[in-house]
């Protein structure tokens, strides 16, 4: 079997996006405080991206709401919540 | 709305279960579910140890699960080597029913669950998929229902089994530990940024994150690499990875469905956040991990050949005890995974029958509360009585240090290099005479007092591996009180 990259593997996973409502957010002020933007690598799904000025970014469509950046996030930048009634990721495996 | 005698959040095992047994009693009950189809939100490894899904009619004969756990398997898996236990028995209590162990994929499996409580309620128990509850309804300091979009829905009884991220118990502050968010908003007013990490109501040392693919491979090619003859026995093979470095503390596993295998890594948070590298080398990721893992020398042929089906990705609540949040209040109690009621002592990790036991416990308890009508505190209070004289309350309480095992950085860095080094040392033919095994395993060699220089196998292994006595001896120790 071939190695997959993150883009590769969230394409075998199925979502009812919901562009309306942003499930996670992030708090810039809070971020720039952050010393080891443990989110960049921790996320399985990748959400989170450092810039090249070093601000990170989220792009929660693809979020597999497992919970982790809200564990990693020390500073309580991250805020989760879950997705709304039938939104979100759905798994037919599990 | 009539009032409800229980409202159940969360439609995994636990409150399933909650909700069967409330149905079974002919109570009017509603289980709520974010996910639709129910089942969809939900991820395990997964293995579901033990019987105790004999209490819902039809299971055996329904088969909801994927194949019979016929062989346990534990493997040290350094870059290069494995070293596995193998235990495969046709023993009837693995093979006949109630059986031992099943695995199972959570999608298929939560919503046949939830479609017996409809089914054994007869018109009392209803299944709401796909409304998710952020609101607790308060009659007083007591919860007596949910709300759902500005509407009450009540109820005696509220059952939070909403799992290991449970947004009920954060927000009520139910779970033990700073909320992040209050850290957040500290900082917003302009507050300096807490030097020493403070313990979170989520805390990254007292969670794995798992991460997981199903690979669909035809059954004749899976049952022959997995040594399967009966069309319906499976494997659970799990993994102690030494070979992710940088302080990563990570776990595998292997297990086998009916067309497909669950392959997965469990990774502790903290040494995933925490990683160990030199400045400028980039960290890890979990990912790429789990990539590195599936594509291990040990594990590749396993699934060569397979089609991927479904990423995804779950977190493990391994702090027993540590992270255990209030388990009852007034007009609610909390099951499963919201709970942290995961079992692990270091070669089992059992959390489905605990979160099934728990589920049942929760039921018994607002059965016992509605015959004095007390839904209070005081008389919820009997759920956590309950939960602890179970098999529940005690393997938790008598495992709470195996921490000092599994959380053991060597465990992961060093032995199972020791291990591989041992077996180099005994397998690798040079010519040379050989040993007697327990001269290659004792310090004295063939003497009685260890001598100097140290000459056996273990020693050379050892040496390799800079382990000294006393982390030996103090690990040995640890391993024989905790495991």
């Amino acid at each position: 079997m071939k190695r997959h990259t993150i883009e590769d593997k969230l394409a075998f996973t199925n979502w009812n996006f919901d562009h309306t409502y942003p499930h996670l957010t992030l708090n810039e002020k809070v971020c720039a405080y952050c010393t080891h933007h443990s989110c960049t690598y921790c996320c399985p799904a990748n959400c989170y991206e450092q810039l090249e000025d070093g601000r990170v970014v989220l792009n929660y469509d693809q979020c597999v709401e497992c919970g982790t950046c809200f564990s990693i996030c020390d500073l309580g930048s991250v805020k989760w919540n879950n997705p709304k009634g039938t939104f979100g990721v759905i798994f037919r495996q599990g | 709305m009539d009032r409800m005698d229980a409202i159940i959040v969360g439609a995994g095992v636990a409150g399933s279960a909650a909700a069967y047994r409330l149905a079974q009693e002919g109570k009017q009950i509603l289980l709520i579910d974010r996910g639709a189809p129910v089942g969809s939100k939900n991820v395990s490894g997964g293995t579901l140890w033990g019987t105790e899904m004999d209490f819902v009619d039809g299971f055996h004969e329904e088969k909801p699960y994927e194949r019979i756990v016929t062989s346990k398997r534990l493997s040290f898996l350094t870059e290069e080597s494995a070293f596995t236990v193998d235990f495969a028995t046709r023993r009837k209590e693995f093979t006949e029913v109630p059986y031992n162990g099943f695995t199972i994929l959570r999608s298929r499996f939560d919503e046949w669950f939830s479609g017996k409580v409809e089914e054994v309620g007869q018109g009392n128990a209803m299944v709401i998929p796909g409304i998710m509850i952020d609101e607790l309804h308060f009659e007083g300091k007591q919860v007596a229902g949910v709300v759902q979009e500005g509407d009450v829905i009540p109820g005696n009884a509220v059952v939070l089994a909403d799992g290991i991220n449970s947004r009920l118990t954060v927000k009520y502050g139910w779970r033990h530990g700073v909320n992040p968010y209050d850290v957040g908003r500290a900082i917003e007013n302009g507050a300096v940024p807490p030097g020493e990490e403070p313990q979170l109501v989520l805390d990254p040392h007292h969670c794995a994150v798992g991460v997981k693919e199903v690979i669909k491979l035809p059954k004749d090619r899976l049952e022959e690499r997995f040594q399967i003859n009966d069309g319906t026995g499976g494997v659970a093979h799990e993994f102690l990875l030494g070979f992710p470095g940088r302080g990563i503390q990570a776990g595998g596993f292997m297990y086998t469905n009916r067309e497909s295998i669950s392959l997965g890594i469990v990774a502790q948070l903290h040494s995933l956040k925490g990683q160990d590298r030199t400045p400028g080398e980039p960290p890890r990721s979990s990912h790429e991990l789990f990539e590195d893992f599936k594509h291990h020398p040990y594990i590749a042929p396993y699934i060569e050949g397979g089609e991927v089906q479904e990423y995804s990705a779950h977190l493990i609540p391994e702090g027993g005890l540590r992270m255990r949040p209030q388990l009852y209040g007034d007009g609610f109690v909390v099951a499963g995974d919201a709970a942290g009621l995961l079992f692990s002592n270091g070669y089992q990790i059992h959390g489905m029958n605990y979160a099934i036991r728990s589920g049942k416990i929760a039921a018994d308890a607002v059965l016992k509360c509605e015959q004095t009508g007390d839904f209070s505190a005081r008389g919820l209070s009997v759920y956590e009585q309950m939960l602890e004289e179970s098999y529940v309350g005690k393997d938790l309480r008598r495992f709470q240090n195996i921490g000092k095992i599994t959380e053991n950085p060597r465990m992961f860095s060093t032995y199972p290099k020791l291990i591989e080094d041992l077996f180099m040392e005994i397998l690798v033919e040079r010519g040379e005479p050989k040993d007697k095994i327990l001269a290659s395993l004792w310090p004295g060699g063939t003497g009685l007092l260890p001598t100097f220089p140290q000459r056996s196998k273990f020693q050379t292994a050892r040496k390799k591996n800079k382990i000294g006595y006393i982390d030996l001896l103090i690990d040995g120790i640890r391993g024989a009180r905790n495991i």
